[in-house]
């Protein structure tokens, strides 16, 4: 695993440049509505690890959101970025803001990443940001690795979604929205999603759906305050 | 058959749903028994726990068979 130190000069241009407009950005961005404030608020304690699941194309501003109001408070994160050039990027902008980066996805080095995940959360009581359709698609699928991890680890699966009134969308697979400048974010937290352990195959990809419909549902509790479905 | 033993094949065969009898060395994990990556992380940490172990990423990613996690959990 490279670090960031060890990063081609380009990568770590674009990361700075990234953290530079993530900051810039962030710092205009207003929350008109915040449905399971509480829940989040509550994960400010760091007392309990659990599994943040947003969709890969809400990544942007919940980067913001959890870095101003988890990570600075000190709660530990740890997120998972490809094993791609662009997760290269990804993975050097997670260090810069303060979270610990695990490399892999479903399709590449995936078991290798989850194991990471299982000892970060068990062992050291790390918390997990997981984009269920990541690293690849197809959009708003959820792959079987969250549900696992929650099986595994006994944490709960926090899902969250948010939309804006003014947003960007980039053409990538994942259509990543970019809120605006001035923009103003709804966010919209789930209740937790829990997974026993002793859940067969069924149980399990009944979880899978709970979770992937759960944030399709937030997507639109997050949108149906403005005018656009974002 | 020793008792660590057994309990691989315990583990092995309650995820893979087939009976112990079935499992073969030669049985290969992922064309055999449909072990994919979430069933994979399962197998490892189930291991770890029932046998007490700590299997690292290398020697996880060597893994092909049911013979491979035999040797493997014999050496601990």
């Amino acid at each position: 695993m490279a670090g960031e130190s060890g990063a081609p000069f380009k990568l770590r241009v674009n990361s700075i440049l990234i953290h530079l407009i993530v900051g810039i950005f962030g710092s205009t961005y207003r929350i008109c509505r915040f449905e399971g404030e509480e829940r989040f608020e509550k994960l400010a304690s760091g007392s309990e690890p659990v599994i943040l699941s947003a969709w890969h194309n809400r990544i942007f501003y919940f980067t913001i959101l959890i870095r101003k109001r988890l990570i600075r408070k000190g709660v530990k994160i740890a997120m998972m970025s490809s094993l791609s050039k662009d997760g290269e990027i990804g993975a050097i902008f997670g260090r810069r803001i303060g979270a610990r980066v695990v490399r892999g996805s479903a399709s590449r080095g995936g078991t290798e990443g989850f194991r990471r995940f299982y000892r970060l959360m068990k062992k050291e009581g790390y918390s997990t940001i997981l984009l269920p359709d990541g690293s690849k698609g197809p959009i708003y699928k959820a792959k079987m690795g969250v549900a696992m991890l929650a099986k595994l680890t006994g944490s709960p699966v926090i899902p969250m979604s948010y939309s804006a009134d003014r947003y960007w969308r980039v053409r990538s697979w994942d259509k990543l929205v970019i809120p605006k400048p001035f923009a103003k974010i709804s966010i919209a937290i789930g209740d937790d999603i829990d997974v026993d352990r002793e859940v067969d195959d069924e149980g399990l990809e009944g979880c899978r759906k709970k979770i992937e419909r759960t944030l399709n549902e937030l997507n639109t509790r997050a949108s149906s305050c403005f005018e656009n479905k974002g | 058959m020793n008792v660590k033993n057994d309990t691989v094949l315990d583990v092995i065969s309650s995820l893979a749903k087939v009976s112990k009898d079935e499992l073969k060395p030669e049985t290969e994990l992922v064309a055999d028994l449909g072990i994919d990556s979430p069933k994979a992380l399962q197998l490892l940490v189930e291991l770890e726990e029932a046998l007490e172990i700590e299997i690292s990423d290398e020697e996880a990613a060597k893994l092909e068979s049911v013979g491979d996690i035999l040797e493997l959990c014999e050496q601990k």
